[in-house]
C-alpha cells in the first residue's frame, strides 16, 4: 500500500513519529557530535596541562640531571589510569626519564612531535622550559578507554532517549492526532453516508472553531445548498415529467389525428380518378398519387433534373411537338405561377395513342407567402375528348343518314313509278299481243316483268329499311303474341305451301313499335320457310325467356332449314349480303338488315348461331322498357 | 641508577668531546650557567636592561674554557651572559653568580665576608664554604654531583632560588656546611 493511501489516522501517526524519530535522531547526532569534539579537546587539553605540569615539575630535574626526580615527577601519573606511558626527552631528544620507570623506550616515540591523536590513543608533547631555556620535552601517552566508555554511555542514551521519546510521541500522537483525523473520519462518513443513501438532510456534527471546523461548517453549507437543489431539481423533475405526460399524450392524439388525417388523405389521393402530384422548392416529389401513375403510365423514379416533361413524355395535344420544360405545370408552380387547364398529351406506353390530360397547377405558399413547391392536378380527358368527336361525327353522321333516306325515300318512290309503267305497259303488251306474240318474246315479256317485280320489291324493301328509321312510330306496350298470330295470318299462304309446322310458345309483352316487331317476325319466319331443305317441311320455332332481373327478353327464332357456316354469322345482317345465288333462293338480300335495325332501334341485339346442314337460330334480345328519348 | 650510570657514561662524551676539563667540572660549569635560570635577583642586582649577566670565578678556574663555550651567546632575562675571572675577591665588584674555586679554601671566610653586601650567588665546591657563608656547594656523592643550599644566606642576599632546585637540593642551615 502507499503512504499515500493510509488511512488518514496512520498518515498523521507516522508523520509526527517520524518527525519527532527524525528530530531526535539528529539532536541526537549533534549532541553526539559536539560531544566527540568536545571530548577529544578537552581530552587533549587536559594531558596537555598535566604534560605542562610534569614539565614545569621536571625542569629543574633535567637542568640538574636528576633522574630520580623526573621519574618521581613521571610517577604522579599514575594515578590517571588512562596514561599508557610518559617520558621526558631532554633537550638533545633523548629519553631522560620514563614512566613506568620500566618501561622500554619502544614504547615512545622516537623523537618528540606535535600533540594529537593517533592509532587510538593520544600523544600530548609538551616542552620542558625555564627562564626561557627549554631543557627537554615531556611526552605523555593516553589511552581513550575513557572516550570509548563515554561514547557507549552515549550510544546507550541516545537508543533509551529514542525509545523513550518514540514511545511518547507515539502515545501523545496517538492521543492528539484524534483531535484532526476525527472530524475529518467523521466528514468522511458524513459524505459516504450522503453518497450511499442520497440523504442530503444529513449534517456533518462540528468538533471545533479550527480550520476543520470551518471545513465542516462550508460541507454542511454545502450539503444545505445540494439538499436545496435537490428538492429544487425533484420539483423540476416531477414538473417535467408531468409535463412531458401531458405533451406525450397531446402528441399522441395528435399524431392519431394527424395519422387520420394522413389516412383521409392518403385515402382520396389513392382513390381519385384525377392525377395529383406535388413537389417540395427543390422539384423533389413528395405527392404522386396512383392515379397520376396511371394516367403518365411512369413514376418519377430516374428523373433527370430539367427534363421532367421529357422523363414523362409530354407533348403538345398534336402529339408531335415537345412541351417547353418551362412552360410544365410544376416549374410554373415553382416560380409562382399558376396554371390552368392546359392541355397535354402524355406518351404513356401502356396506352399507343397517348394520354390526353388536362392540367392545373398552383405554387404551395405559407402564410409568409414563400414558396414550398408546387401542385398539379390532372384528368384524363381521351374518353372524353374521343365522345365529344364521336358526338360530332354522330351529328354528321345522321345529317348524311337522313340525306340518304331523304334520297332512298324520294328515290324508291320515283323509281316506284317507271316500275308500275313498265309492269302496267307489259300487261297492255300481254293483251293486245295475246295470241300474235311468239312463245320466245312472251317469255322475254314475262323476264321483263318479273325482274320489274323484283326491282319493286327490292325497292319496296329498301323503302321498308329506311321507314325503320325515318317513319318510325313511338313505342307502345306491345304483346308479341298477337303480332306473331298476324304475321301467322300473313303468311298463311306459304305456310300451308310449303307445308311449314309453326310452333310458337309464350311471348311476352313489351315497349315496342308494332308494326316493325311485325316486320322483324315475319321476315325471321320467311326467312326459315324460304331456307328450307328441298322434300323436307319446315319446322319453325318461336320461344322466349323474359329476364326480370335484367330488364329484358330473350327470343329465339329456330328452323330446320339448310342452315349456313357460323363464320357467315355476322355477314348475313348486312344489307344486300346473300349467300345464296338468285336463282336458287328469292330474294333481296335486305330482310335480315330489316332485322338487325329494328332490333337495334329498340336498344335490343341479334345474332345467329348455324351449321351447314343442320338448321339455324336467331337469338334476339330486347329490353322490357325503352328508355324515353 | 643504572640509568643514571649509562646517560652520565654514555651521553656525557659526546657535548663534551672538544675539552680537557673533568666531567665533574664540566657538570658543575652546567649547573653554574642552570642556576642563571632557577634563580632571582633583585632588580638592582643590574645597573641597566643591557648589562651582562656575569659568571664570576674566583681563584684558579677549573673549568678551562668550558664555562665560556657553555654561555656562548645565551641570554638571562634579556642579559647577555659572560664570564668573568677574578684573582681577588676585591676585584669582584658586578656579578651575579660568582663560582669561589678550591684555590681560595684557605682564606674562605675573608672573601666570603668581602662578598657578603652583594648580590652574588657564591658557588662553591669547598668543604667549609658554607659554614663560610656560601650559598650553594656542590657535593659529590656516589659519582653523582649534588648540592646544598643555604636558604638563609640567599634570604640575606634578597636572592629567591626556585623550589625546583630547592626540591632537588640538601637545605642546610647556619653554620652547617
Amino acid at each position: 500500500m502507499q503512504f499515500k493511501d493510509l488511512p488518514i489516522r496512520q498518515k498523521l501517526m507516522a508523520a509526527n513519529l517520524l518527525t519527532s524519530g527524525a528530530v531526535l535522531l539528529l539532536t541526537c547526532a549533534a549532541f553526539v557530535a559536539y560531544e566527540f569534539v568536545t571530548l577529544h579537546k578537552n581530552m587533549l587539553a587536559t594531558y596537555i596541562t598535566r604534560a605542562e605540569i610534569i614539565a614545569a615539575n621536571s625542569s629543574g630535574s633535567l637542568a640538574f640531571q636528576n633522574q630520580a626526580d623526573a621519574v618521581q615527577v613521571l610517577d604522579a601519573l599514575q594515578t590517571d589510569r588512562r596514561v599508557m606511558a610518559a617520558c621526558i626527552y631532554d633537550d638533545q631528544g633523548r629519553i631522560f626519564a620514563t614512566y613506568p620507570a620500566d618501561a622500554l623506550n619502544s614504547l615512545f616515540p622516537l623523537k618528540p612531535s606535535a600533540s594529537g591523536y593517533r592509532n587510538g590513543h593520544l600523544d600530548v608533547f609538551c616542552p620542558v622550559t625555564q627562564g626561557g631555556r627549554t631543557f627537554g620535552t615531556v611526552y605523555i601517552g593516553a589511552n581513550l578507554s575513557a572516550l570509548t566508555e563515554r561514547y557507549q554511555a552515549y550510544a546507550w542514551l541516545t537508543v533509551a532517549v529514542l525509545a523513550v521519546s518514540l514511545l511518547v510521541a507515539f502515545l501523545l500522537s496517538r492521543m492528539l492526532q484524534q483531535q484532526i483525523s476525527t472530524p475529518i473520519l467523521i466528514l468522511a462518513g458524513t459524505a459516504r453516508a450522503i453518497s450511499q443513501n442520497r440523504d442530503f438532510s444529513v449534517r456533518a456534527p462540528k468538533t471545533g472553531e479550527d480550520e476543520l471546523g470551518l471545513l465542516t461548517d462550508a460541507f454542511n453549507r454545502m450539503l444545505s445548498e445540494i439538499q436545496a437543489q435537490d428538492l429544487a431539481i425533484k420539483r423540476l423533475n416531477a414538473g417535467l415529467e408531468q409535463g412531458i405526460t401531458e405533451r406525450t399524450a397531446e402528441l399522441e392524439s395528435t399524431g392519431q389525428k394527424l395519422q387520420e388525417n394522413r389516412k383521409l388523405l392518403d385515402s382520396v389521393l389513392n382513390n381519385i380518378k384525377d392525377g395529383i402530384v406535388a413537389v417540395d422548392e427543390k422539384g423533389q416529389y413528395f405527392v404522386f398519387n396512383p392515379a397520376a401513375e396511371k394516367i403518365i403510365g411512369r413514376t418519377p423514379e430516374g428523373l433527370q433534373h430539367g427534363q421532367r416533361l421529357k422523363h414523362f413524355g409530354i407533348f403538345q395535344p398534336d402529339g408531335i411537338t415537345p412541351f417547353l420544360e418551362s412552360e410544365g405545370t410544376l416549374e410554373k408552380a415553382l416560380r409562382g405561377e399558376e396554371t390552368n387547364d392546359v392541355e397535354m398529351l402524355v406518351k404513356n406506353p401502356q396506352r399507343p395513342d397517348g394520354v390526353l390530360i388536362v392540367t392545373s397547377g398552383r405554387p404551395l405558399l405559407d402564410e409568409k407567402g414563400n414558396n414550398l413547391g408546387g401542385v398539379a392536378i390532372f384528368r384524363d380527358v381521351t374518353e372524353q375528348k374521343h365522345q365529344e368527336n364521336l358526338k360530332i361525327y354522330a351529328k354528321a353522321l345522321e345529317a348524311s343518314n337522313r340525306d340518304l333516306q331523304d334520297f332512298i325515300f324520294v328515290a324508291s318512290h320515283d323509281l316506284q313509278e317507271p316500275l308500275r309503267k313498265i309492269q302496267s305497259y307489259g300487261d297492255f303488251l300481254k293483251e293486245e299481243a295475246k295470241g300474235t306474240m311468239s312463245g320466245e318474246a312472251a317469255i322475254y315479256l314475262s323476264r321483263i316483268q318479273a325482274a320489274a317485280r323484283r326491282m319493286s320489291i327490292l325497292i319496296e324493301d329498301l323503302l321498308q329499311l329506311t321507314r325503320i328509321t325515318t317513319k318510325a312510330k313511338p313505342f307502345e306496350w306491345v304483346d308479341l303474341s298477337e303480332i306473331i298470330k298476324d304475321v301467322q295470318a300473313d303468311l298463311e299462304i306459304r305456310l300451308r305451301e310449303t307445308e311449314a309446322k309453326l310452333e310458337i310458345g309464350e311471348l311476352p309483352k313489351l315497349e315496342a313499335d308494332p308494326t316493325q316487331m311485325r316486320q322483324l317476325f315475319q321476315n325471321l319466319i320467311s326467312n326459315s320457310l324460304k331456307y328450307s331443305k328441298s322434300g323436307v317441311p319446315p319446322i319453325v320455332q318461336v320461344k322466349s325467356k323474359v329476364e326480370t332481373g335484367e330488364g329484358r327478353c330473350r327470343i329465339w327464332v329456330k328452323d330446320n332449314g339448310i342452315g349456313f357456316e357460323q363464320r357467315y354469322a355476322d355477314k348475313i345482317f348486312n344489307i344486300f349480303q346473300r349467300l345464296h345465288a338468285n336463282d336458287e333462293y328469292e330474294g333481296t338480300g335486305i330482310g335480315l338488315a330489316i332485322c338487325r335495325k329494328v332490333v337495334e332501334r329498340h336498344g335490343g341485339k341479334i345474332a345467329a348461331t348455324s351449321e351447314l346442314g343442320s338448321g339455324a337460330e336467331f337469338e334476339i334480345v330486347l329490353p322490357i322498357h325503352q328508355i324515353k328519348s | 641508577m643504572f640509568c643514571l650510570f649509562l646517560m652520565l657514561s654514555f651521553l656525557g662524551p659526546p657535548l663534551f668531546a672538544q675539552t680537557s676539563v673533568s666531567r665533574e667540572y664540566q657538570i658543575k660549569a652546567l649547573f653554574l650557567f642552570n642556576f642563571a635560570q632557577f634563580v632571582q635577583w633583585p632588580p638592582d642586582a643590574f645597573t641597566g636592561a643591557d648589562e651582562p649577566f656575569r659568571i664570576g670565578i674566583l681563584g684558579d678556574d677549573p673549568f678551562d674554557d668550558f664555562l665560556d663555550q657553555t654561555v656562548q651567546g645565551e641570554k638571562v632575562g634579556g642579559h647577555p651572559l659572560v664570564v668573568r675571572r677574578y684573582a681577588s675577591v676585591a676585584d669582584v665588584k658586578n656579578c651575579q653568580i660568582l663560582f669561589v674555586s678550591r684555590s681560595e679554601s684557605g682564606q674562605m671566610e675573608a672573601v666570603l665576608a668581602g662578598l657578603k653586601d652583594k648580590n652574588i650567588l657564591t658557588v662553591g665546591d669547598a668543604e667549609g664554604f658554607l659554614k663560610s657563608g656560601g650559598i650553594i656547594r656542590f657535593v659529590t656523592e656516589e659519582n653523582k654531583i649534588h648540592f646544598r643550599i643555604n636558604v638563609e644566606a640567599a634570604k640575606r642576599l634578597n636572592l629567591v632560588i626556585s623550589s625546583k632546585v630547592l626540591r632537588l637540593a640538601e637545605i642546610v642551615g647556619p653554620g652547617e656546611d
